[in-house]
Order: C-alpha cells, then structure tokens, then sequence
C-alpha cells in the first residue's frame, strides 16, 4: 500500500519534470516573448495573480454549473431511454444524428437568444455536456444483463430496489467518466465562448492580453485555463475510481 | 404446492408457451429438460410472475398468483429463484449479499439477517468464505452464496434455471451436491438442468419441453429409459 503510494508520486513528480524540461526545451528554441521559460513563468503568474484571480473564479462558476445542469439532465432522461423500448426506437435516431454536430455551431444562435453574459455560454458548455452524459448513460444502462436485473427482482425488490441496487451502481462511474472525457471539450467550449463574446472570463483575459501584445499576461492566462481544466479532471477521475470500486 | 394449469405465453405474435400442465406436491423435485429455446426459463419465471403469463392459472399453495389481486412482492418472498448467473452483488462480501435482501424485503434486522446469512452459508458450505468478495470466489462459489441468498429468504419453493450451465466442469459438482442436499431436506423444487446425472437421482419427476409444451413426462426411469416419443428418445439420446 505504501509502497504503491510512493512509487505513484514519484511517477507524477516524473511526470511533471518530463513536461517542465519539454516546455522549457520549447522555450529556448521558439525563443518568443509568447512562449516564457518555466523559470520565467513563475514570477509572471504571481504578478497578474491579482488581475487574472477573479477571470479564473468566473470561469470556473461558469464551467461547474454547466457541467451540474448538463448532468442533471440528460441522467434521468437517459435512464427512462435505456428502461423504455418505445422512446428509445422513438428518440434514438434523433440522439444519433444531434450526437456528432459540434454543440460549438450554436454559439452564435445562443448569443441571439440569450445575449453576451453567462447564460449563452452556461448553455453552450451544458448542451455538450448534455450529449455525452445522455449517450454514456444510456448505453451503460444498456449493457446491464437482463439477468442481473432479474435476480434481484427475484429477490423480491421493487421498481427503486432496482435502480437503487442494480441501475445507479452501473451508471455513476458512467457518469463520471462521461464528465472526465468531457472536460478537455467543456474547457476548450468556455474559451471559446469567451474569447467570442463578452468581456469577461478567462478566455477574454487571454484574448485581451494577446490584443494588448501583453504576452506574459496572456500567458499566465493560459496556465490559468490548463490549471482548471487539469484540477476538473482529477476531481472527476478520482470520484470515477471511488465510485467503480464500489460497483 | 405449485399448480400450473393451462399456461400459456406469447410475446406479441410468437407463442413460447402453450397450455403448460405441471402439479408439483410439497417436498417434490420436478426436473424439466428441453432444447434452447423450448421455453424452460419462460415458464420458471411466470411461476414468480418475472413474467406475465398471458393465459391460464398458477396456483402457490393454494392461491393463485396469476388473479390482479396478487401482491408480488409477498409471492416472491415464499418463491426462491437461482440463475444461471450468479449476480451477486461485487462490491459486497459473500454474508453481506445474504444479508441485504433480508434486511431490505423482509424488514429484518441486521442481527437476525446476519446469523441467518451465517447459517446458510455454512449449509451451502461456505462457512469460513462469509467475509470474501465474490472476486475472491470461484465460479461455483459464487453460486453456492447465491442459492444462500435466495434460501435466507425461507422459500417455500425453489426455482433453479441451469444454476451449474456457467460453471467449469470440475465446479458443477460442489453446487449439485447443494442442490441435493436441500431436495433431501424436503424443498419443493423445479429444476431446469441438463446434468442427466443429478435428474435421474434426485428427480421425483422429469418434464420434457419441447417448443412450448410439454411432450413427455414421468419417472427419471421412464423418461430416460423408456420414453415414448421419438422427440424425447432423440434429445435424450444426444444430450447422454
Ligand atoms: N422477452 C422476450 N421477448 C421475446 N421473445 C422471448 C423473450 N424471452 C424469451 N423469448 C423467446 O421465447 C422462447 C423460449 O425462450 P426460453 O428462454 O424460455 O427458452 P429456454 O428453454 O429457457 O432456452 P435455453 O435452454 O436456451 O435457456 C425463445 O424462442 C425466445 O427467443
Ligand atoms: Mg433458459
């Protein structure tokens, strides 16, 4: 146990020297004021700490709630599509064809509908989520065997003994691994989003400073948006792991 | 004890099962043989009503299950199925998967569920496995905690359907010995199987299906020594 611990960090404190030696290599050959060196870095993300502070908890408002509303929607619905013959041979086709569409092409119809604030870009990042939590969800509950569900009717349980003993257990590591997956897309949605329309957020703090030719300012924007994006994804990583042991 | 009078079930347009008659008296074992796809698993699970049969009557002790005013949950608790796949549940050990059906349907208390998970582990024999993840068990383990499992619930009848067709060969034996055992304590049982062995030694009575309705039956000795029809002689022919 111990021991394991041990060798995962030292995989990790690996893992980040391989990056800082990569990036500062890259640094030193792009040689450009858009590109600091590591060493550099550092001093630059302290200083516009205080500028890019309230951009990043924006940002980061903006991603979670996206992410909880998108959730919140498509698990109930996936679950009546996956326990329902009828609506899924009704709904399927249309899940199919909206499924591949790049949600990102709605931006522009969002910021008709719902002006330059939060509520087109909560939108935006939720619609993506949405799809790929339905489809994740659905084909897990999909993959239970009928089998399992019988045995445990046998046992006597009730429609909620079902879902509580056989349906919930099987979808939530599909839940979070849906939302780990998700995140890179849901990320890289907020900047858009953000660098596009308004004057808030993350994404326009790096725009903005790339505007003004402030490249150290747009940089420690940039490693703002990475930081989130990694720190979202081990938070869904590790639930995923706790909630699939217990399956 | 269990009455099925002129069974009959479809699903939409196809007929899997057609005027099924079978009387099982208490303590009775009655093995039902059959190719795939004759309807052995359909008509198991009508008699606890995982399925709906779509004619005719089955009676649990005198009461018919198949009128509207049937409380399921209450026939399932005096009717014990095992499958053929085990299910358990993976993240519970083997005690804990005996205990939470008792605790959850039958309202017991965690004390009285666990000693009763206890006592039928260790008839199934698998005292010493109680705290063991169903990972840490074999295939025909496994089984043995399930048939615990549906036991802990005081079945008055059990339902088997090819509770050893997913175990190796060399597993078989340990969860027929079980099976033995309890029809040797006087269990009312239907057995779905294909182990010959186990329905001529322990069979009071062997039922052989064939799509949808039953072509023969009798005595273990009758049915594989003497059938009378052909289809009956050809499968049991194939299947020694
Ligand atoms: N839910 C269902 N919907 C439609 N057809 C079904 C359904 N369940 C079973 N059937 C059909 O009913 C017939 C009998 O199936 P059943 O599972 O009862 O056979 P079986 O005798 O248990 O076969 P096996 O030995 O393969 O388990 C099969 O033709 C099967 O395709
Ligand atoms: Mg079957």
């Amino acid at each position: 146990m111990k021991r394991s611990l041990v060798s995962k960090v030292l995989c990790y404190v690996f893992a980040v020297a391989f990056i800082l030696v990569g990036w500062w290599v890259t640094a030193l050959i792009v040689k450009s004021p858009a590109l600091p060196t590591p060493a550099a870095t550092l001093p630059v993300v302290v200083q516009f700490a205080g500028a890019l502070w309230p951009a990043f908890w924006l940002s980061t408002y903006r991603v979670v709630v996206s992410l909880a509303i998108g959730t919140v929607l498509a698990v109930p619905i996936a679950l009546l599509f996956a326990r329902s013959k009828r609506l899924d041979a009704l709904f399927g086709p249309v899940l199919y064809l909206m499924y591949p569409i790049p949600k990102v092409v709605l931006l522009p119809i969002l910021l008709v509908l719902l002006g330059l604030a939060d509520a087109p870009k909560i939108a935006l990042i939720a619609i993506t989520v949405f799809f790929q939590v339905l489809v994740a969800v659905r084909d897990a509950v999909k993959a239970i065997p009928e089998s399992q569900i019988l045995s445990i009717r046998a046992l006597g349980a009730g429609r909620w003994g079902v879902y509580r003993h056989v349906i919930i257990p099987a979808t939530l590591p599909a839940v979070f691994t849906s939302l780990r997956i998700t995140t890179g897309t849901a990320i890289a949605v907020l900047f858009f989003a953000e660098a596009i329309a308004g004057s808030t957020g993350i994404g326009y703090f790096i725009m903005q400073s790339w505007a003004m030719v402030n490249y150290p300012r747009m940089f420690a924007g940039i490693i703002g948006l990475a930081l989130l994006g990694v720190v979202l994804y081990a938070i869904f990583d590790a639930v995923e792991h706790r909630v699939t042991r217990w399956r | 004890m269990v009455s099925i009078q002129h069974l009959s079930k479809s699903f939409g347009e196809t007929e899997v099962l057609r005027d099924v008659n079978i009387e099982v008296k208490r303590g009775e074992v009655v093995v039902v043989l059959g190719p795939s796809g004759s309807g052995k698993s359909t008509m198991l699970r009508c008699v606890n009503l995982l399925e709906r049969p779509t004619g005719g009557h089955i009676f649990i002790e005198g009461e018919e299950i198949t009128s509207d005013k049937t409380d399921v949950n209450k026939l399932r608790e005096h009717v014990g199925m095992v499958f053929q796949q085990f299910n358990l549940f993976p993240h519970l050990t083997a005690k804990k998967n005996v205990m939470l059906a008792q605790m959850k349907v039958l309202k017991r208390s965690k004390e009285e569920a666990e000693k009763v998970a206890l006592e039928q582990l260790a008839r199934v024999g698998l005292a010493e496995r109680a705290d063991f993840l169903p990972s840490q068990l074999s295939g025909g383990q496994q089984q043995r905690v399930a048939i615990a499992r549906a036991l802990a619930m005081d079945p008055h009848v059990m339902l088997f359907d090819e509770a050893t067709s997913a175990l190796d060969p060399e597993l078989v034996r340990g969860v027929l010995d079980v099976m033995r055992e309890l029809a040797e304590a006087g269990m009312t049982m239907i057995v779905v199987t294909h182990e010959m062995g186990f329905a001529r030694e322990v069979a009071d009575r062997v039922i052989f299906m064939e799509g949808g309705v039953i072509v023969e039956e009798g005595t273990p000795d009758q049915v594989f020594d003497h059938p009378k029809s052909e289809r009956t002689k050809d499968f049991i022919g194939h299947i020694k």
